[in-house]
C-alpha cells in the first residue's frame, strides 16, 4: 500500500518569503534522499514559480497567500506552488500583461525557461481561483522498483 | 576599485527579494561614471531569474556607452543557470577578480 503523505507551508505572498519557500522544498526534497543537484533544481523552480506567485497578486490575476505544498505519492514527491502567472502547458507566455516593461518581460522568459528545461514534465494548470497552479515531480531515490 | 575597474562582491542568494540591492548598486556605479564592473558572484549561492534580468540589463546599458560587465562565476549552481538559460555565451566569464580585470 502507498503512502501518502501531505506538507505545506503557507506564506504571505511577499518577496520576502520566496526564501522561505526555497528552504521548505529543499529540507524536504533532502529529507526524502534527493540528491544535491535535485535539491538545487528545486530551489531554482520553487524560486521561480513563488516569483511568479507573488507577481500574480500584485497583477490581480490570483490571491491568497503564497502557498507551496508537498505530497509523496509512492515513489515520488511532487510539490506544488498556487495561483502562479505561468502559463498554462501549450500557451505561450505573453509576458507581463499590460506592464510594457522589456525588463519585466525578459525575467519572466528567463524564469518560465529554466522552470521548462529544469522540470519538461512540469504540469500547469489553471486554477479555478485565479491564476496557475505548477506541479514538480521529483522521483524519491531507492524507491522505484 | 581595481585600476579603471569596479568590482561589485555579491554575497548569499540573489532572488526577487534581494536582486534590487544589486541593481542598485549597478545603478550607482553607472551614474558615477564607472563603465567597466566586474560583478563577483563567487560567494552567491542561489541566483535565479530576477538576478539574471538584473545582470543583463546591466550589460546591455553598459554595452550602449562601450563598457564592460565580466562576471566572476566559477563551475556551480550560479554557472549552471548561466549555461541552461544559453546566458554563460553573452556574459564574459572568469574563475577570479584578477582574471576578469586582466582579460
Amino acid at each position: 500500500m502507498s503512502e501518502l503523505d501531505t506538507f505545506a507551508i503557507e506564506l504571505p505572498p511577499e518577496a520576502a518569503q520566496v526564501g522561505a519557500a526555497r528552504l521548505f522544498a529543499a529540507s524536504l526534497a533532502r529529507h526524502f534522499g534527493c540528491d544535491d543537484e535535485a535539491v538545487e533544481d528545486l530551489k531554482l523552480a520553487v524560486s521561480e514559480a513563488c516569483a511568479s506567485a507573488i507577481r500574480a497578486r500584485e497583477e490581480g490575476s490570483a490571491s491568497g497567500p503564497l502557498r507551496v505544498a508537498a505530497s509523496r505519492e509512492g515513489d515520488r514527491l511532487v510539490f506544488e506552488v498556487g495561483g502562479t502567472a505561468l502559463p498554462p502547458r501549450g500557451v505561450a507566455s505573453a509576458g507581463a500583461p499590460g506592464s510594457g516593461d522589456s525588463g519585466q518581460q525578459l525575467v519572466v522568459a528567463l524564469g518560465e525557461d529554466l522552470i521548462s528545461s529544469l522540470f519538461p514534465d512540469a504540469e500547469v494548470t489553471r486554477n479555478p481561483g485565479g491564476g496557475t497552479d505548477i506541479r514538480l515531480t521529483l522521483l524519491i531515490p531507492g524507491e522505484s522498483g | 576599485m581595481q585600476g579603471d575597474w569596479a568590482v561589485v562582491d555579491v554575497k548569499g542568494e540573489v532572488d526577487l527579494y534581494t536582486a534590487p540591492k544589486l541593481r542598485e548598486r549597478i545603478t550607482e556605479l553607472v551614474e558615477q561614471g564607472h563603465l567597466r564592473i566586474v560583478v563577483n558572484l563567487d560567494e552567491v549561492s542561489f541566483l535565479d531569474s530576477t538576478g539574471l534580468g538584473i545582470l543583463v540589463g546591466a550589460l546591455m546599458r553598459l554595452r550602449e556607452r562601450n563598457g564592460a560587465l565580466p562576471l566572476v562565476c566559477p563551475e556551480g549552481p550560479v554557472y549552471r543557470v548561466l549555461e541552461i538559460t544559453g546566458l554563460e555565451g553573452v556574459f564574459p566569464c572568469y574563475r577570479s577578480v584578477d582574471e576578469a580585470i586582466g582579460a
